[in-house]
């Protein structure tokens, strides 16, 4: 049921295509994450969400701080650097979680630090000078604390595989929401994403 | 007069309890003054100026408050300090979220008014303490291992731990040193250096965007002897046709060399990563200073590569990791083409993905255009177009003609700019012309349909010509009909009538054969005899000259 839906919405983002001048990086980064996360989704049998369900907890993502429009780029960047870092970092010491093939691992991993290279190549000269970040300091502190509840909630289910498939799909929520994060970023670039603006918003609201 | 003096004493007793403090000697606490805050990593100090000048047995105490709770909770470690500062890191706060402090002086019974610290985030508060670092020395380079600052299991950078960027300052340990910055992994080697010279550095951690850490304390070390086998140099991959081919630089001879690669991510992991390292497929014990790869081994992403000597009895060092973005390197592979004619004078096409006997091409972690060059085979004119869509039409072209294509595969995003070589062009000959097969369509249909209508047309005509010219002796059908009609309708009836008629008519000269008949019947006669005496009598109304008429005829139309 989850899955085949968001198949659909990926499937959708997988089709659309981007030409960038600056965020180049990040349109690919959008696709090839799509399609990491995907496979991370598609390697979870429906009868494991099923069994899981009992075990669901909301981690309160701060949609709504993020999704503001009054940031600029900058700070967006930040935001985003700050949500791929923290993925990074949830994911890079599981060895416990059975069940994901460790070359699906290895891929999203290396995704995820490539883009992180990427974003500190964007950002990096300009970040002390930037005063732009301060305002995001107070939401880089909202992902941190979601990340907490997650690793929170890791610690206190003992890592078990029914805790990992949940959040699992909480990362894949994440990383969609990333993806919106990335989309403005783009709008305000040159060009825009016209077509694809509106369909997966109103599904990731049906999700989320 | 006493109103007065009552009025005084009021007064008196009023001002007492502002004037009896002092003068009871400084009872008055002031509250605590330049309180401030400082947390390294997980260490929590809360220092202040104690404002009481005269000493005495004066102590602090503090309390915090959670923006969860509204109550003040007493702040553990800092009850009843006698000095001006006091460490609470024992309290397990969630550093992320705002926290209120406040402190008092006390003595005795007397307590100052609180002095509220400000509300702050600790996270946001938190400095950033050196890092721990480790050495190992080589001849001419020298290892590192950092861990990241904080205790382990400490709260504050639990979820940076991999976050941490380290700055390093190398010099050597004489005098008039320059001093290089560098920026380093966790795990990493610095490279270019003197043996058997002595270095001395120092690390700092950074956590973006703005967190800069202090430095670690100095460390310095010794570089080893020059070793006899030198590391490779100079490695680097280069992606021809379908393989990787790996190079490098070596000046001996008689060595075999073995090379090993690691996801590049891996150092960005604090810990011990050094069995994470792969044996390059290969490239094990190779006599070269070459190697070729297959392409399939290494999906996009970015890897480290490294390459060691050995001799037999000893083996190098490390060469220098040389990192690999699999993407920037890998050579695209030209498209299958299917072309299809249609049949509206059209071409159809279908660019598949390349044929390759693995599954995993290279090809697919690229989001791909491709070019398509179009022409006619006679002539040389060739029309040039850039498609994202892997079945398009080629519409309105020359009916039973032959048209060529040919496509190669671009990467969309110029960033890569790579481009594969043109695939084998493809020709085929487009079906004939969709207006004049539809008018033969058209003219099968009309002629099928004209045959029925032609040949009755010509019937008619025929008759007609017949008619005129070859007319029958037959009288006109009406009147046939006219005659038929009686005998038909009731044949049995009329033989039974005709048995009665012709007994009646007998008598009458013309029905001779009617009488040869109604001998054959004769047997009958009687049997029908009360049965017909009705009908008879229906009959003889009638027309006489009807029934004769048609007992006439009746044989003959029998005979018919």
């Amino acid at each position: 049921m989850i899955n085949k839906h968001f198949f659909e919405i990926v499937s959708v983002l997988l089709a659309s295509s981007t030409i960038f001048s600056l965020e180049l990086k990040l349109a690919l980064f959008q696709q090839r994450v799509n399609r990491e996360s995907l496979k991370l989704l598609s390697t979870l049998q429906s009868s494991s969400i099923q069994q899981c369900l009992p075990h669901r907890k909301n981690f309160l993502l701060p949609q709504r701080s993020v999704n503001l429009r009054q940031y600029q780029k900058g700070q967006t960047l930040a935001i985003l650097h700050e949500m791929l870092q923290q993925i990074f970092n949830l994911f890079r010491a599981n060895t416990s979680s059975d069940g994901w093939e460790e070359s699906h691992v290895e891929k999203f991993l290396t995704e995820l630090h490539q883009q992180l290279e990427y974003l500190e190549e964007l950002t990096g000269p300009e970040a002390e000078q930037d005063s732009c970040t301060l305002g995001s300091e107070n939401v880089r502190l909202q992902i941190k604390m979601y990340f907490q509840r997650i690793h929170d909630y890791l610690e206190s289910q003992e890592y078990s595989s029914c805790a990992w498939t949940i959040v699992r799909v909480e990362i894949n929520r994440c990383l969609f929401f990333a993806l919106q994060l990335i989309r403005k970023i783009s709008k305000r670039g040159m060009h825009s994403l016209k077509t694809v603006e509106h369909e997966p918003r109103a599904d990731f609201r049906s999700i989320g | 007069m006493f109103s007065l003096l009552g009025a005084t004493t009021l007064m008196l007793v009023a001002g007492a309890p502002w004037t009896l403090p002092a003068a009871a000697g400084g009872a008055n606490l002031k509250s605590p003054e330049n309180v401030e805050v400082h947390i390294i990593d997980d260490t929590f100090t809360l220092r202040w100026n104690g404002s009481d000048p005269a000493g005495g047995n004066v102590t602090f105490s503090a309390d915090y408050q959670v923006p969860r709770n509204d109550t003040w909770l007493k702040l553990p470690g800092c009850q009843s300090v006698t000095s001006t500062k006091c460490n609470f890191s024992s309290l397990k706060l969630n550093v992320y979220e705002e926290v209120k402090l406040r402190v008092r002086a006390e003595k005795g019974n007397e307590t100052s008014p609180w002095h509220n610290v400000a509300a702050f985030t600790p996270f946001e508060k938190a400095q950033i303490g050196p890092p721990k670092v480790h050495l190992e020395a080589e001849d001419k380079a020298i290892k590192i291992n950092i861990s990241p600052p904080g205790a382990k299991g400490g709260v504050m950078w639990a979820l940076d731990s991999s976050s941490f960027t380290y700055s390093l300052e190398i010099w050597k340990n004489s005098s008039s040193a320059e001093i290089k910055t560098k920026t380093v992994y966790p795990r990493d080697k610095i490279y270019k250096l003197s043996p058997e010279t002595t270095y001395c550095l120092k690390v700092k951690a950074r956590l973006l965007p703005r967190k800069i850490g202090a430095y670690s304390p100095v460390y310095c070390i010794k570089t080893t002897v020059e070793n006899k086998l030198p590391p490779p140099e100079n490695v680097r991959i280069d992606a021809v046709n379908d393989i990787y081919v790996l190079k490098w630089d070596y000046a001996s001879e008689n060595t075999t060399f073995q090379a090993q690669w690691l996801h590049a991510y891996f150092k960005k992991i604090p810990g011990n990563n050094s069995g994470k390292w792969k044996q390059m497929p290969g490239c094990e014990n190779v006599k070269t200073t070459q190697c070729a790869i297959p392409q399939n081994t290494f999906q996009k992403g970015i890897y480290l590569i490294r390459v060691q000597a050995s001799d037999g009895n000893t083996t190098s060092v490390w060469s220098k990791e040389k990192r690999f973005d699999a993407q920037l390197q890998s050579v695209l592979v030209p498209p299958t083409i299917n072309v299809k004619p249609t049949n509206d004078v059209s071409l159809r096409v279908f660019i598949g993905a390349p044929e390759e006997s693995e599954n995993k091409s290279v090809n697919q972690h690229y989001s791909l255009i491709y070019e398509v060059v179009f022409w006619e085979n006679t002539s040389n004119a060739e029309r040039k177009t850039l498609e994202k869509r892997t079945d398009f039409t080629f519409p309105n072209l020359k009916p039973l003609t032959v048209y060529c294509v040919k496509a190669r595969a671009l990467t969309e995003n110029e960033r890569w700019n790579k481009s594969s070589v043109f695939s084998d062009p493809v020709c085929e000959k487009t079906k004939p012309g969709s207006t004049s097969r539809t008018w033969l369509i058209a003219g099968i249909c009309a002629a099928l349909l004209s045959i029925p209508v032609v040949t009755y047309v010509l019937k008619l005509f025929l008759r007609c010509v017949r008619y005129v010219f070859f007319p029958s002796s037959k009288p006109p059908s009406t009147i046939d009909e006219y005659f038929s009609e009686p005998p038909l309708r009731n044949l049995l009836l009329f033989t039974s009538e005709e048995q009665t008629e012709r007994c009646f008519i007998i008598e009458n000269t013309n029905i001779i054969t009617a009488v040869e008949e109604t001998e054959q019947i004769g047997e009958d006669h009687k049997k029908y005899n009360s049965q017909t005496s009705q009908d008879s009598g229906n009959y003889s109304n009638e027309d006489d000259s009807n029934d004769s008429k048609s007992g006439e005829d009746f044989p003959q139309q029998e005979a018919e």
